[in-house]
């Protein structure tokens, strides 16, 4: 990407397998690559069972004790190298500059510590002085958009509502001032109407602070106009990764397109039945060959069930927008140059 | 563009949608198993066995020290303590399984069906389970047993009343927790009657928390049984049984120890076993 | 007047210091062979609306009619069935997928032969192979399987209707247009009417003809639902139409 020369995250052809204690393992991520520049937002799709929440965990170096887990490739963030450390080392590597936001505010909040003791946590080593650290506490409530901060900060979490919980999470989220802010589909558990309030936060935020940061949802229309960039996993693998609006308007991979199709909509309504994919999502215990998609893929051949895609420039489209896909290569081959980048979605 | 075969919808289940853990079985399991199957083997045996012989009187070989003769020696009588554990190792079967049985049957019914149904049932069970919790257990035990007299049948009834209110309790609140899943709410709407929603829907559920009390149960049911031949109202002389065994080597424990040691030893080896399977079977079985 | 009719109903739960009004007053009518939208967010009394109308939640005040006929347990078809939002825990872990479609025969003393094959029909009609399915049990399904089981096992009992959940809401893109589709597709054929509760705008819109939004127990607005979607006339309903993502 020419905005961004110095990637803070780079995760280069990381594979993941996990293993549990029943001895069952599992190919989760394959072969993956992602970057993310410095105050870039990039969007992580996928549906459950593409390894989406893995590939966050991993980053973070986050994964239950009771999972086994074998890693190839690299991951290194802000030129350290994370991959291979322990995760005790993994964790103190990255300090505070990578802090997470989760789906349920209510269950990675602790019920029975008030929720403005449980911001200062991730703090509490640098404020010295009660008085500094209360004027930390209000400024980060104020940021997330709380009114009341007195009271909420004595709250508990059971005494706030979904979006306040949701606030108070981002809030505890940019206590230790990130770098990079990893967000795990931070608006599914939440209706519609604060779904965007939160949304409009973290952009607002993103872009104050100079934020990166990483969306991890299944929703493809909830990226639309926020992030920067747009990557596709299914199965582990990387479909399709390119600039946002390149994604949504010419999506060069059919599952992309299938993501997309699958939506009914709200504005523009289509007649019953809705388009969709048959089959279920590849079982990742066992080997696979060729495309994991190319099973439920209508436009797949002999070719897409043997041999694996390589990612290749989409046709037609920005410099940087790449797909996994066999008829991409095919498009490619009839040698259309690249245009110059069509701009980023936010000036 | 040639259209490749679909595969139809869904030919497997996803491996992560697995709900049942299936752990290999561990060596520690397998000692355990092959134990509690020798024993229950040798205790039956015993009925029909003639060489096993547990009132047979020798004495030539009074207070023995454990040989290949006698491999857990013998006592005072000449009487060989193998031969009698095994016997005795036959009664605490007999009233741990009564008990379990009377435990499961009528406590975890009433829990069930308490819990089930809630209300005034609810509170009627809850009654009776307070009333029972409120008996006091051992003077009652001896009483109703000097009175009635030692035996199997009364002892394992009399330790298994004592079970109903610990199982009722697992039971009912193992029913409430899945009275309101919307599985048994779906029967309800299907048209099934309280006793059908009973039987399909809450009993499977409630199964495995009651199982895994059952062998919590069985340990104490044995524990109990030793405890009380011990005090003397278990079987009586010259019937043999593990609490009894205990108590009569008392006297001899500086000079033939191995006649409380062995059975104690069995008994605890028996314990031991009961509750690693037990909490083995829990894990195991429980739903995500 | 034919149809389920909900005249004035009130849901009350008691709470600590008082009591909720869940649903305040609420009437609607699903026309036989319609499919009606019930939309709203948490706590907007749709889901104890839903429970209301199969009997799964007392009601305080109001009436719910079925055909002119008080909504009475399920005696035979004609009733109402409902389907549940989370698929995996609607059904019994214990038992075989077969013989939860067939419960409502069971329950009916059918003959096992013959609930066994309109059962086998049934899951053949949902999508799911009665020799890959039939004895499967619900922990070797995936969600969208389970919906369909659950489905499958509502509609054998021939209900006039059909009360839907939030069915579809914690499935994935790929899963949930199958459901939906078929959830469309079964219904048109039994004949069936649909309240079909959601928090999802735009699959109410592809999937029902009427559309009620509900606000703190309340109809804020009703009607059709392209006309209510494309002209709202409540501020609220704006509110909600507008904050929906789309590409």
């Amino acid at each position: 990407m020419t905005h961004h020369n110095h990637p803070l995250l780079s995760v280069r052809g990381l594979s993941v397998g996990l293993s549990d204690v029943d001895g069952r393992s599992a190919h989760v991520l394959e072969d993956v690559d992602l970057t993310v520049a410095a105050s870039e937002s990039v969007g992580l799709v996928g549906e459950s069972g593409s390894g989406k929440s893995v590939l966050a965990r991993t980053v973070l170096g986050l994964h239950p004790r009771t999972t086994h887990i074998t890693a190839q490739g690299g991951i290194s963030f802000a030129g350290n190298e994370l991959l291979g450390l322990t995760p005790r080392a993994h964790r103190q590597t990255l300090g505070t500059d990578v802090s997470m936001i989760f789906q349920d505010p209510s269950s990675s909040l602790n019920p029975v510590v008030r929720v403005g003791a449980q911001i200062l946590e991730a703090t509490h080593r640098r404020q010295s002085s009660a008085h500094q650290r209360r004027a930390l506490l209000t400024g980060l409530l104020e940021s997330v958009g709380l009114t009341d901060v007195e009271r909420i900060a004595r709250a508990y979490p059971s005494e706030l509502s979904g979006g306040q919980r949701q606030r108070v999470g981002i809030a505890a989220a940019l206590a230790g001032a990130p770098r990079l802010l990893m967000a795990d589909e931070p608006t599914t558990a939440l209706d519609v109407s604060v779904q965007r309030t939160i949304l409009d936060l973290l952009d607002q935020l993103r872009h104050e602070r100079s934020l990166a940061m990483i969306h991890v949802t299944h929703d493809l229309a909830l990226l639309s106009g926020r992030s920067d960039r747009i990557i596709v996993l299914y199965a582990g693998r990387v479909m399709e990764d390119g600039p946002t609006p390149q994604v949504l308007t010419q999506p060069a991979h059919p599952y992309t397109r299938a993501l997309m199709e699958m939506r009914p909509r709200l504005r523009r309504p289509q007649p019953l039945p809705l388009p969709q994919i048959r089959g279920d999502l590849p079982r990742l215990d066992q080997p696979r060959t060729g495309c994991p998609f190319a099973p439920r893929c209508a436009l797949a051949d002999t070719r897409c069930h043997s041999e694996r895609p390589p990612t290749t420039p989409v046709p037609e489209s920005t410099l940087g927008h790449v797909a996994a896909c066999w008829r991409t290569v095919e498009a490619a081959a009839l040698a259309v140059p690249l245009r110059e980048p069509a701009g980023r979605s936010h000036p | 563009m040639a259209a490749v075969e679909q595969t139809p919808a869904a030919t497997a289940p996803h491996a992560a949608t697995q709900t049942y853990n299936r752990r290999r079985v561990g060596g520690l399991d397998l000692l355990c198993l092959t134990y509690l199957v020798c024993l229950a083997t040798g205790c039956l045996l015993s009925l029909v066995l003639p060489q096993i012989d547990a009132y047979g009187q020798d004495f030539t070989a009074v207070l023995q020290p454990p040989s290949p003769e006698h491999w857990f020696g013998t006592d005072s009588n000449g009487r060989d303590i193998f031969d009698r554990t095994l016997k005795g190792g036959l009664s605490s079967i007999v009233v741990a399984l009564l008990t379990v049985t009377i435990g499961i049957v009528v406590g975890g019914g009433l829990g069930v069906v308490g819990g089930y149904l809630g209300g005034v049932a609810d509170v009627v069970v809850g009654t009776l389970l307070e009333l029972l919790l409120s008996l006091p257990g051992l003077i009652l035990v001896m009483v109703v047993i000097t009175l009635l007299g030692p035996g199997y049948w009364t002892i394992g009834t009399l330790i298994g009343i004592f079970m109903i209110a610990p199982f009722a309790r697992i039971a009912r609140s193992a029913t409430l927790a899945v009275r309101d899943r919307s599985f048994v709410q779906a029967s309800r709407l299907l048209g099934a009657g309280p006793a059908r929603a009973i039987v399909t829907e809450v009993i499977p559920s409630v199964l495995p928390a009651v199982g895994a009390y059952a062998f919590t149960a069985v340990t104490a049911a044995v524990v109990a049984e030793g405890s009380l031949s011990f005090l003397g109202f278990g079987l009586q002389p010259p019937e043999p049984s593990w609490g009894g065994l205990i108590s009569e080597g008392r006297t001899h424990l500086g000079t033939a120890p191995w006649i409380t040691l062995a059975p104690s030893m069995v008994l605890c080896a028996t314990i031991l076993s009961v509750n690693l399977l037990g909490q083995r079977l829990s894990t195991t079985t429980r739903q995500p | 007047m034919s149809g389920l009719v909900v005249t004035d109903l009130h849901v009350r739960y008691r709470v600590p210091g008082g009591v909720l009004d869940a649903v305040g007053g609420v009437s609607l009518a699903v026309r036989p062979g319609s499919a009606v939208g019930l939309v709203g967010e948490s706590g907007s009394g749709k889901s104890s609306l839903a429970r209301a109308i199969v009997g799964l939640t007392p009601i305080f005040s109001g009436s719910i009619l079925l055909d002119g006929q008080p909504v009475a347990p399920r005696r035979g078809p004609g009733g109402v069935q409902m389907v549940f939002q989370d698929p995996i825990g609607s059904l019994n872990p214990s038992r075989q997928v077969i013989d939860i479609v067939a419960e409502s025969l069971t329950i009916d003393g059918v003959r096992r032969a013959t609930r066994r094959e309109r059962a086998a029909e049934m899951l053949t009609e949902v999508g799911l192979p009665p020799n890959l399915f039939a004895t499967r049990r619900p922990g070797q399904l995936s969600g969208g399987q389970a919906q369909r089981v659950a489905i499958a096992r509502a509609l054998l009992a021939e209900p006039a209707v059909l009360v839907a959940d939030e069915p579809v809401s914690g499935v994935d893109v790929s899963v949930q247009a199958g459901l939906v589709n078929l959830l469309h597709r079964t219904t048109s054929k039994s004949g069936a009417a649909m309240l079909f509760v959601s928090h999802d705008l735009a699959i109410v819109r592809a999937l029902c003809d009427d559309i009620v939004v509900l606000k703190n127990g309340q109809v804020r607005e009703a009607g059709r639902t392209n006309a209510v979607i494309d002209d709202p006339q409540d501020s609220y309903t704006r509110e909600l139409i507008e904050a929906v993502p789309e590409i």
